[in-house]
């Protein structure tokens, strides 16, 4: 069996892939990140100074804009330079001690200095920090927002940080409405993902003031590019885009479920940016898919678990139909 | 016929509260219990005393003090069945007159909403210091709010509906024995390591006679609302107090908004649980939103007083 360690870091390791699948046919199929195939377009003539540094009033207008977009008051949003960032430097301010929710996602284990996990969040001490993303990765579980409130509600005292990085597909889920300066909740919110430009770099933490005002002083003046601040506003005021990109996600995921199942491959998960499998057969398909080309994402510590990002368009949902069915 | 005295003590206090005229000539009959427990505190309240010698201490100084309350207040009430004749309950009335705290309480928080409307903060503060115990430098405007309304809550419970129901139960006895308990709790009741002993007999006593009429002010509060029923009876018992959780989860409940939750004294973060959902920033509106359901909570009682004598 293949060593997979080298890929299941985070997704995106498909340059490593091509080497170690020379014979693959070309070109490769990217399903590994969990990313919208259909980027926003970002447009050609989208005005960016790279002459200047960005000015503080543009990053407070993009902040306004995604504050919208969340439903929230803009003094409780941060543009941050990705949330991966961010939730390392929140981590070190609430930290030392803290918990992350299983299945977690890796940065989630690593940004607090005395770690531990916990198997199930109404057993997470209330008094303690604690971090888990909803829906989770990779399995796509979705917390329901009155259990979400409820548990919140029982964590007056420990923060709590949810990482909402694929919340952006079914907006009522988010709890971005409960932000409030008196209670600890901390959300995370990524650009990258939902607008598939993961390239730009641009998150967003929701957070009482007090809090942001700190991580504003930890990233220090202009923590965003004037790219991604232009871009970052024209997306989230695309309201059109948005909308479609919501229907076609979910409608392209259960075409994706449909395709799985008639595999026999049952998947689970909420996000219709990605599918997990949880099937013994998940290692050997990893390679099955590889040698055609097509990248996904194993995990080590899980060796049955496979997870699928969204195939971008009917050529690529075929070439996965082709290579799931060829053996 | 009906017993006026009660709706005519609520009248007088509804009408005039407790003249400042008043309390410069004659004081304030808390002001004779404050002394009282003064003496008492320095007589039985010694360091050097075993935890149970100064929990005795504080259960004798609150008989003797009920003993010469009931008691001085029995003569009172008798005297004036005995002299006036059918004129009693007027002076009855007036002797349950300043148990009751409808209009100080509706001025005092008054005072904060308008406070904060006008944008003064330290004027703001410094109002909600007179009703509230906790530290009110470091809050802002919605802390302000917040306290006012917390205030509010518990104190239509225990400076206007507890009287009156222990008037209503035992006569000017009654309501002086429980302002009495009532001043000795807030003035003795403490949790600290100074007053735990002392003050025991004290808390206790104000536990047990708050215990109704905090859940009939709940009540009231959900009934003037027409709302906050759920949270009341969710999250009363999340309150260190027993009582007081009642009338704060129904005003909580009422106004769509979170109190209590964690809070920092002197620098140090208490644990404390959210009581009510929504959101913890209470605005200027809420606040005299909350007077509103103060002023029909009351309108509610004294119906409720009318229909119970009316019944006798």
């Amino acid at each position: 069996m293949t060593r997979h360690t080298e890929w299941s870091w985070h997704g995106g390791a498909l340059e490593l892939a091509q080497r170690r699948f020379p014979d693959a046919p070309q070109p490769w199929i990217d399903l590994s990140a969990g990313i919208n195939p259909h980027g926003w377009p970002v447009p050609h003539d989208l005005a960016i100074d790279w002459q200047r540094l960005p000015e503080a009033h543009q990053l407070m207008a993009l902040e306004a804009q995604a504050a919208q977009y969340f439903g929230v008051d803009p003094c409780y949003v941060c543009a941050v330079p990705g949330t991966e960032m961010a939730m390392r430097l929140i981590g070190a301010m609430i930290g030392p001690a803290g918990q992350y929710g299983l299945p977690a996602y890796r940065t989630h284990s690593e940004i607090f200095a005395q770690a531990t996990a916990a198997a199930s969040l109404d057993e997470a001490d209330a008094g303690q920090p604690l971090i888990f993303a909803n829906p989770a990765n990779p399995d796509g579980r979705l917390l329901k927002r009155s259990a979400l409130l409820a548990l919140l509600d029982q964590r007056a005292m420990g923060w709590t940080m949810i990482d909402e990085a694929y919340a952006d597909t079914d907006p009522k889920q988010s709890v971005a409405d409960q932000i409030d300066e008196r209670r600890r909740i901390i959300l995370l919110r990524s650009f990258g993902k939902f607008f598939g430009l993961a390239g730009v770099r641009l998150g967003f933490v929701l957070a009482p003031t007090a809090l942001l005002q700190k991580l504003r002083h930890a990233m220090g003046a202009w923590p965003i590019s004037s790219a991604a601040i232009a871009i970052g506003r024209a997306a989230y005021s695309d309201h059109r885009w948005i909308a479609d990109a919501r229907t076609q996600m979910h409608a392209a995921a259960m075409q994706l479920d449909a395709l799985l199942a008639a595999q026999g491959l049952i998947t689970t998960g909420a996000c219709p940016l990605y599918r997990l499998i949880i099937s013994d057969k998940a290692a050997p398909l990893f390679d099955q898919l590889a040698q055609q080309a097509i990248l996904t994402r194993p995990f080590d510590d899980h060796p049955n678990w496979l997870r699928i990002g969204l195939p971008a368009d009917r050529l690529a949902f075929d070439r996965l139909a082709e290579a799931l069915a060829g053996d | 016929m009906i017993d006026p005295a009660p709706l005519l003590a609520l009248a007088l206090d509804a009408a005039f509260g407790w003249p400042e005229f008043l309390y410069r000539h004659i004081g304030h009959p808390v002001g004779l219990f404050a002394q009282f427990l003064n003496r008492a505190a320095r007589r039985g309240n010694i360091a050097s005393h075993s935890f149970a010698r100064r929990r005795g201490a504080g259960i004798i100084a609150m008989l003797i003090l009920l003993l010469l309350v009931i008691s001085t207040a029995t003569a009172l009430e008798h005297g004036a069945q005995i002299w006036l004749g059918a004129y009693a309950p007027f002076a009855i009335a007036l002797l349950a007159w300043p148990g009751l705290a409808q209009r100080s309480l509706y001025t005092h928080v008054r005072d904060v909403a308008q406070a904060l409307e006008q944008g003064g903060l330290a004027a703001a503060r410094a109002a909600v210091g007179k009703i509230c115990g906790r530290d009110t430098q470091a809050l802002d405007r919605h802390g302000v709010a917040r306290a006012a309304i917390e205030s509010l809550a518990e104190s239509l419970s225990d400076a206007v509906v507890a009287p009156l129901f222990w008037f209503l139960i035992g006569g000017l006895p009654g309501l002086w024995a429980y302002k009495a308990i009532n001043t000795a709790d807030s003035m003795i009741g403490h949790k600290d390591a100074e007053w735990r002993a002392f003050g025991w007999a004290a808390a206790r006593a104000d536990d047990i006679a708050n215990l109704l009429p905090a859940r009939l002010s709940g009540l009231l509060i959900c009934l003037a609302g027409m709302s906050g029923w759920r949270i009341m009876w969710g999250h009363a018992s999340r309150h260190a107090s027993p009582n007081s959780g009642w009338p704060e989860a129904a005003m909580a409940g009422a106004l769509k908004l979170r109190l209590a939750g964690p809070a920092t004294y002197d620098g140090i973060l208490h644990h404390k649980r959210w009581i009510g959902q929504g959101r913890s920033d209470a605005t200027p509106a809420q606040l005299r939103l909350a007077l509103r359901l103060y002023i029909r909570s009351l309108i509610l009682l004294w119906l409720l007083v009318g229909a119970y004598l009316w019944a006798q």
